[in-house]
């Protein structure tokens, strides 16, 4: 079992790991490096879900917390693989914290340079496909994205970010889709205020390049697995043998986070026993 | 159900037509009241809907409070446009029951925003409602001319659902 931790709480030592897991994995070009999958979300693959509600007759029909939570745990198994460290994990940013509130996105994620060298949590260097025509991206939003850039953020105010009220709030919804809809939409102005203007994170093609956009669904699957631990809170029968593409997992498979191996924990700390 | 158009005079703001809703009529006090909206477009920039009952002037300064018929938001994440070849965003308006490819990621969505308590309180005065939506772009400043920002908000249909026990 991995235990999954807030980045604030992370140590020296595990924080230095994530950057050199996250590094590593930025280095690797095929199909287990970083642009693989961040591409998985959007360009090129576009296999993201969202806003699923109202699109199938059934209103329950919601894939959107299901399907990030297997790309998060499959991202975390590269991860793992790249950086040859298995209890690596993706920590969460919890953006609804006093701290985040008072100060915004954490120093881990926001300085550019550590020890002077580029942090790979702070930006992702990103090569588009040729067959990507951002003229109609650029027109309508009135950005300059060239085909290669490094991902950037432009946050807003950060007492704009939810408070922990709102949070408690949408945990006591004991419905799956109006919780569902609730999380996604505060995750929607997550994107918004870590992304402004033109920052990566604003839009669906782009967000996952950023680096920042796995901290911040580690958070949305940590509120996703609260809920799921109230009784009486559970997900609809009809989405159980509901296939996650491309991650070869059913909704069925990542209800339980135990059986995926991991957990959320404010912190863990452990010391040798007789046996070591 | 009522559909929805835009509010010329004011670009980019979406103010309905009237709804009409007697909450005193309806055979049982409700428990919960939505705004429901079909079919809402999310292929241009990201926004935030700010949505307001009975106050058809609310623009993105209108402070968000109920004297100001401000009941809440969605907050759309948006593909910023086209990015593929020629018909790649093209929406495949009805696939046959043999079609077992994945839904398309730019079908319309449906957002709805629960307005219970500002319904029965509103509901006391009045039988008729107007609904505006007002677009509020991330960023420090809105980067786009009105003509442009007058296409972000696109929906099918709005109005106001009941429920009772």
């Amino acid at each position: 079992m991995t235990i999954r931790k807030s980045v604030r709480n992370l140590s020296d030592d595990e924080l230095i790991a994530l950057r050199n897991a996250f590094g590593k994995m930025m280095g690797i070009s095929d199909n287990r490096g970083y642009d693989y999958m961040a591409g998985i979300h959007g360009i090129p693959q576009f296999k993201c879900k969202h806003g699923e509600a109202g699109s199938v007759a059934d209103p329950n029909f919601r894939l959107f917390l299901p399907w990030h939570r297997a790309y998060l745990y499959w991202f975390e198994k590269y991860l793992q693989d790249s950086s040859g460290d298995p209890p690596i994990t993706v920590p969460w940013w919890d953006w609804s914290s006093e701290q985040s509130r008072q100060h915004g996105i954490p120093n881990a994620l926001s300085d550019r340079v550590v020890d002077g060298n580029q942090n790979p949590l702070f930006s992702y260097h990103v090569k588009l496909p040729d067959w990507i025509d951002l003229s109609q991206f650029n027109e309508q939003t009135g950005c300059q994205k060239p085909s290669e850039y490094d991902t950037h953020r432009e946050p807003s105010n950060p007492h704009l970010l939810p408070t922990k009220h709102r949070i408690q709030s949408l945990l006591s919804l004991k419905d799956y889709g109006d919780f569902s809809d609730g999380l996604e939409d505060i995750h929607n102005s997550i994107h918004g205020w870590i992304g402004g203007r033109c920052g990566d994170m604003s839009y669906v093609p782009f967000s996952a390049f950023d680096p920042i956009f796995w901290v911040h669904h580690c958070m949305i699957d940590r509120v996703f697995w609260l809920w799921q631990l109230k009784p009486g809170h559970n997900i609809p029968l009809l989405l159980y043998d509901e296939v996650l593409d491309p991650f070869n997992l059913t909704v069925r498979q990542v209800i339980n986070i135990y059986e995926l191996g991991y957990d959320y924990s404010s912190q863990q700390i452990l010391v040798n026993g007789g046996n070591m | 159900m009522t559909t929805s158009t835009p509010d010329n005079n004011r670009s980019g703001i979406f103010v309905s037509e009237p709804v009409y809703l007697d909450i005193n009529k309806l055979e049982n006090e409700f428990y919960r009241a939505d705004i429901e909206i079909y079919g809402v477009d999310h292929s241009g920039p990201s926004y935030e809907g700010r949505i307001f009952l009975n106050n058809v002037k609310a623009d993105k300064d209108t402070e968000l409070n109920e004297k100001n018929g401000y009941v809440g938001s969605y907050h759309i994440f948006g593909h910023g446009g086209c990015v593929g070849n020629l018909g790649h965003c093209d929406l495949i308006p009805q696939r046959t029951p043999y079609d077992k490819r994945p839904s398309q990621d730019l079908r319309p969505q449906y957002k709805r925003i629960t307005i219970t308590d500002s319904l029965k309180q509103m509901g006391k005065d009045t039988n008729k409602f107007n609904i505006t939506i007002v677009p509020v772009l991330y960023g420090e400043d809105s980067h786009l001319d009105l003509a442009k920002e007058k296409e972000i908000v696109k929906f099918d249909k709005i109005g106001i659902i009941t429920y009772d026990s």
